[in-house]
């Protein structure tokens, strides 16, 4: 493969650039070192790889980027088995968005013979070694530029690191395979192993607590049952001991209680004596106790109904009075009723004769009315003429109107005439003397006057007809107007004369005087009726009166000046206190009657018990006392059959000492501290071991962690141990691959780098070993290439290099780059550098950039 | 009448989650008081009865004071009947050194069908065993009038199996059962038993594992007029998650930090009281790093419990390697060649490439 020409559109700081590859074989740039020989070989890489997208590294195309902008890319010509191709490349931001094309120029087509993956389709090298390989650059030794352009487009070395970094990998795995290796005590492995022993220890541990727990829990429970034992002996004793004691109580209890009855029956047969061995029944004691109540109050209801001296002669004047006849209820009643008749009855006359004296206003009207007496429809009559006079009177003054109406219409009509015959005369008599004196014409208005004044000659006549008849209406009217006015004086006369007679107050207003008059009949009128139903009922009542006082009289056997109703309140009260008096002395004896009765009865009762005098509170204190004894005595009674009883049940029995019991309960309650504690101890050994079974409860877990944790170390250590040896194994076959071939082209070039005719070191006895390492042999010894001078070095690396391109690139072979290799040479050396270089490009297309013609 | 039913409560229990021993201790203690807010609620809601649908501890050795809470909280509601069947775990005494048994503390046995009647709701029971197991279904007369509840603890299957604690479903249909309350599987789960029933598990009320995820609680009966209306209620005070965030695509330099960006989107609806486990699934490049201490420094104070587990597959693309003239190449292509498990390989790569650039070898 051969490169002709290339186009750099835009790249990096290279703008529109075109070189044309002159030599197939040496092309040499003399430019100094910002010319941009990276930008440049990146470019010519990037033709043959695209640019890289790698996201997880610097980006490469983002560095080459155009600075001025534009199209980013270009194209490279190149000639491949005597056929020409045009590649096109443009790049975008990714490496989607890059275009490619390969034109084939004879053709003038795109060709499909190879894809965007040119580099590799050409080459069968990948983009990395590529650019490993093509770029040959200054010594190490050298500074600056040259570094950063190894940096970027790859050196030697970093081919060889992948050989030399063989040892430091092994060493690295291998360093690694020992932090897992169980045989180490340090090693992850065996830290596992022993935390894993650590831990089924543990487990161990847990076991032998638990199935010490069971046993601790299995004598906890026997000693909890016996506990239980115990503590029931010792509540058996106790009862035992309380037993026993209570054993002597009760005899005790029983001779106390024996003594007690006998005691008891005596103080029941000597109260018993004392009441003449009669039994006290509570019945008897109720029975006196009630006739002794009786007694009391009876003697407090004589005290009640004692009388004096004083009321027994009340009660004997009384009695004298009512000697005869006791007046019944029915007689004090009807007296009663005539008293309070007799009070109405004054009560009315009094008021009725108080209305008599006192009507003044009838009077008043008396003398009113004196003068003349009237009547209802004699005022109405006289209101009736007022009313016609005034009726009249507006007649007459129509009438009078109708009149003057009359005659004034008959002289306004007799003035018109004459003024129209007046007026005529004169406008007929202007037009004659007119025509006369001036213009005949002029006696049109002669005729104009004569017209007026025969209108007012026929409106006369028509007048005269009018007259007549409005006469005759005149003298109607006046005959009618002379009738009223008479009618109307006789009218207003009458009333006039009638209110005359009467004592009135002067008013306008006639019919307001008469209405007054009407007013003062009537009430006159009602008053006198009035006056007159009085009288007649004072007659009546006093008629009334009088006959019921006769009457009260008679029954009270009075006068009539004497008062019959002080005179019936006497004999209400005498009535009454005889009665009483009568009452209460009846029953002061009946009261004391009976007082004695059960006097005697009492004095019955008692004297059954003994004496009428025992006091019944003394016999009722001894009864309480006997019932009392006798209830104790039952007690007692029942008290010594219990006991009795009971005494029966432990007779006979092995009663033990309370020494012997108490000794007993003493060696329980020993027994029950000493198990107590024992309990208390186990439960809180139990307790604290649950603590500890608590803390290991997930001891298996952890130990099946940890196995898992050896098992994944142990793969671990395995991984690492196939990765060495599967990286040894490429390494040999890497070596075994590269080795040979590499000699063989090394050997090659070291001859030209000696010079063939007097090499200054033999070519036989260079070599280089499996790492790239050239050396020097002589003999049996080995020698490095450290030995060597810098600038016979730098040859000698340069032949590895190229040793190393020859082995690499089996198809096509690439252009190779040299970055002024030559630098540190001396002139003898450049010679043999530049001759190196000459047989270099008869193989491979070289650019050689240098900047000074020393070494060109 | 209002129904609680409950199951699998484990008190006591160990933690399976690698929590720290605080922690661990913590939730044991949160486990318990979530009984005792369940028996607050219950009474709170007019609840008549909890059923105890099995599993109320986990071991045999249950400390005392926890047994003292349990039966504390059944002996001070005397008003709610406590019904407790016993499952495979319950292997405790629950009244052990209690000196009187609570009056509302019902009980089933492993002989006989025990039935409680509240009026017309009838509650059903039998614990079963090796002996009882595949003979029980016959014995269960049920009344077809009445609200029929029937509670066991076992694996539901459709199909008859020799094994002990398998509910057998089929043998369960048309016994006139209206609700089957089941005990033994840690989910919430409910379908049709027959015409007429349903059978539900409730799950347990709080989750103890990665292997318990998602929404715990208890499921709430209310029975009007022979209807039976239920309800998952969530109860538990934390819930588990565990979370596949896959890395296929994440590529770029800054890797963690769009790993980050992931977890951070999956995570935005978690309650920072849960217990969650982040799992990175999908494949990776070879020679992508991963920074495991910043995940974890990033996410551990988000969560009361967080973890970060890499389960992802390395993926080598060998075609990189074809024309790859070096050591690496040479190993790569060595690698594919290799019969070798493809996990193995790629792990050998990983590692192998890391040493040939000279990285840190992590494994």
């Amino acid at each position: 493969m051969k490169i002709k020409s290339c186009h750099i559109d835009n790249f990096g700081k290279m703008q529109d650039f075109d070189y044309i590859f002159s030599n197939d074989n040496l092309n040499i740039i003399k430019e100094d070192n910002s010319w941009g020989k990276t930008t440049f070989s990146v470019f010519l890489k990037s033709m043959f790889y695209g640019l890289e997208y790698n996201s997880k590294k610097i980006n490469e195309r983002k560095q080459y980027e155009p600075w001025q902008g534009g199209m980013f890319g270009g194209s490279l010509i190149i000639e491949v088995e005597d056929r020409e191709y045009r590649i096109e490349r443009s790049f975008g931001k990714k490496d989607k968005e890059d275009t490619f094309r390969i034109i084939d120029l004879y053709t003038g087509k795109e060709t499909d013979r190879y894809s965007e993956n040119l580099g590799e389709e050409l080459f069968k090298i990948d983009r990395e070694s590529f650019e490993k390989s093509i770029f040959i650059p200054q010594c190490k030794i050298e500074t600056g530029m040259t570094d950063r352009f190894n940096a970027k487009i790859g050196n030697l070395t970093q081919i060889k690191d992948d050989i030399s970094n063989y040892e430091i990998v092994k060493k690295a795995l291998e360093e690694k395979k020992k932090e897992y290796n169980s045989r180490s005590k340090k090693s992850i492995i065996s830290q596992y192993n022993e935390e894993l022993k650590q831990l089924k220890n543990k487990e161990q541990n847990r076991i032998n607590i638990l199935e010490s727990t069971k046993l601790i829990e299995k004598h906890l429970d026997e000693k909890k049952l016996k506990l239980n034992k115990l503590q029931k002996e010792k509540t058996f004793l106790n009862e035992k001991l309380v037993g026993q004691s209570k054993n002597a109580e009760q005899v005790a209890l029983y001779k106390n209680a024996v003594e007690n009855l006998k005691h008891t029956e005596e103080k029941i047969k000597c109260i018993e004596n004392k009441y003449k061995g009669k039994e006290i029944k509570e019945k008897d004691i109720q029975e006196l106790k009630e006739e002794r109540d009786n007694i009391k109050g009876l003697v407090e209801q004589l005290k009640i109904l004692e009388v004096n001296e004083e009321d027994v002669n009340e009660y004997k004047q009384y009695k004298a009075m009512f000697k005869e006849k006791i007046p019944t209820k029915e007689f004090m009643d009807k007296v009663k009723e005539y008293i309070d008749k007799l009070k109405s009855l004054a009560i009315h006359l009094e008021k009725e004769r108080k209305a008599e004296s006192s009507d003044v206003r009838l009077a008043e009207l008396q003398s009113f009315f004196n003068e003349k007496s009237t009547t209802d429809e004699e005022i109405l009559k006289q209101l009736d003429n007022y009313q016609n006079s005034e009726a009249l009177k507006k007649d007459i003054l129509s009438c009078e109107i109708e009149l003057n109406n009359i005659s004034e219409n008959h002289n306004e009509k007799h003035i018109s005439l004459t003024s129209y015959i007046t007026i005529g005369i004169l406008v007929m008599s202007l037009g004659v003397a007119l025509a006369v004196l001036l213009e005949p014409f002029f006696i049109a208005i002669a005729g104009i006057g004569m017209a007026i004044f025969m209108l007012g000659i026929v409106k006369t006549k028509k007048n005269r007809a009018v007259d007549e008849r409005n006469s005759e209406a005149k003298m109607r009217l006046y005959a009618e107007l002379e009738l009223k006015k008479k009618k109307c004086q006789e009218a207003e006369q009458e009333y006039k004369d009638f209110i005359r007679c009467f004592r009135v107050r002067y008013s306008e207003n006639v019919m307001e005087v008469l209405l007054e008059i009407r007013d003062q009949y009537t009430e006159y009128v009602r008053l006198q009726q009035e006056n007159l139903k009085t009288k007649k009922n004072v007659e009546i009542y006093q008629s009334e009166y009088n006959n019921i006082q006769r009457k009260l009289n008679e029954m009270l056997n009075i006068n009539s000046d004497e008062n019959a109703e002080k005179v019936y309140q006497e004999l209400l009260y005498g009535i009454s206190q005889y009665s009483y008096l009568q009452e209460r002395m009846e029953k002061y004896q009946s009261v004391e009657y009976r007082l004695n009765v059960r006097r005697q009865a009492y004095k019955e009762m008692i004297s059954e018990y003994g004496d009428e005098t025992l006091s019944l509170e003394g016999l009722e204190s001894d009864y309480k006392e006997l019932l009392r004894e006798k209830e104790s005595f039952k007690e007692l009674q029942l008290q010594i059959t219990r006991l009795g009883e009971h005494i029966k049940t432990y007779e006979g029995e092995e009663i033990l000492s309370v020494i012997d019991i108490k000794e007993k309960i003493a060696e329980c309650d020993s027994m029950i501290q000493i198990l107590s504690d024992d309990i208390a101890r186990h439960e809180r050994d139990v307790e604290s071991n649950y603590v500890l079974l608590e803390e290991t409860e997930d001891i298996d877990n952890e130990i099946l962690q940890k196995k898992r944790q050896i098992a994944e170390s142990k793969e671990k250590y395995e991984m690492l141990d196939m990765t060495l040896s599967y990286i040894q194994m490429a390494k040999e076959k890497f070596s075994a691959r590269y080795l040979g071939p590499m000699r063989k082209s090394f050997a090659k070039y070291v001859t030209f780098v000696n010079g063939v005719d007097a090499p200054a070191i033999k070519t036989e006895n260079m070599e280089i070993d499996i790492d790239l390492i050239p050396t020097l042999n002589y003999g049996s010894l080995g020698k490095s290439k450290d030995s060597l001078s810098q600038g016979y070095r730098d040859l000698v690396d340069l032949c590895i290099r190229c040793a190393l391109i020859d082995t690499m690139y089996e198809n096509e072979r690439p252009i190779l780059i040299f970055d002024d290799p030559f630098v540190n040479l001396d002139e003898a050396k450049i010679e043999n550098a530049i001759e190196l270089l000459r047989q270099i490009s008869q193989k491979y297309q070289i650019i050689y950039f240098t900047c000074h013609n020393s070494r060109m | 009448m209002k129904i609680i039913h409950c199951a699998d409560l484990h008190i006591d229990s160990k933690m399976e989650a690698n929590l720290t021993k605080e922690q661990a201790k913590e939730r044991k203690e949160e486990i318990l008081r979530t009984y005792e807010r369940m028996v607050a609620y219950a009474v709170k809601n007019d609840v008549k009865v909890i059923i105890l649908a099995g599993d109320l501890f986990d071991k045999s050795n249950v400390g005392k004071r926890v047994k003292n809470r349990v039966v504390e909280q059944i002996a001070n509601n005397p008003d709610v009947d406590f019904l407790y069947l016993r499952g495979n775990h319950d292997n405790v005494d629950i009244l052990e050194g209690v000196e009187e048994e609570p009056d509302n503390l019902k009980r089933f046995s492993n002989e006989v069908w025990t039935k409680y009647e509240y009026g017309d709701v009838v509650i059903a029971g039998i614990e079963l065993n090796a002996e009882n197991n595949g003979a029980i279904y016959s014995k269960l007369i049920l009344d077809k009038s009445k609200t029929n509840i029937v509670t066991l603890h076992g694996q539901e299957s459709k199909y008859n199996n020799d094994k002990t604690e398998i509910v057998n479903l089929t043998q369960l249909k048309n016994h006139y059962i209206d609700y089957l309350a089941l005990g033994h599987i840690h989910q919430y789960k409910r379908e049709q038993l027959d015409d007429r029933g349903i059978w539900c598990y409730s799950g347990c009320l709080e989750g103890r594992g990665f292997d318990e995820c998602g929404d715990k609680g208890f499921v709430l009966l209310e029975i009007d007029e022979g209807q039976v209306k239920d309800s998952f209620v969530p109860f538990a005070t934390r819930q588990f998650h565990e979370i596949d965030i896959d890395i296929t695509d994440v590529e770029g330099i800054y890797v963690t930090n769009e790993i980050i960006k992931l977890i951070r989107e999956k995570a935005q609806d978690l309650s920072e009281k849960d217990i969650v486990k982040f799992v990175l699934v999908g494949d990776i490049d070879v020679d992508t790093d991963i920074d495991f201490i910043r995940l974890n420094q990033e996410f551990s104070n988000d969560f009361y419990f967080m973890k970060i587990y890499n389960c992802t597959k390395i993926k080598v693309d060998y075609n990189m390697y074809v024309n790859d003239k070096s050591l690496k190449g040479e190993f790569v292509r060595l690698m594919k060649d290799e019969a070798l498990d493809e996990e193995v390989k790629s792990k050998i790569i990983e590692i192998g490439l890391k040493a040939l650039r000279g990285e840190e070898i992590e494994l």
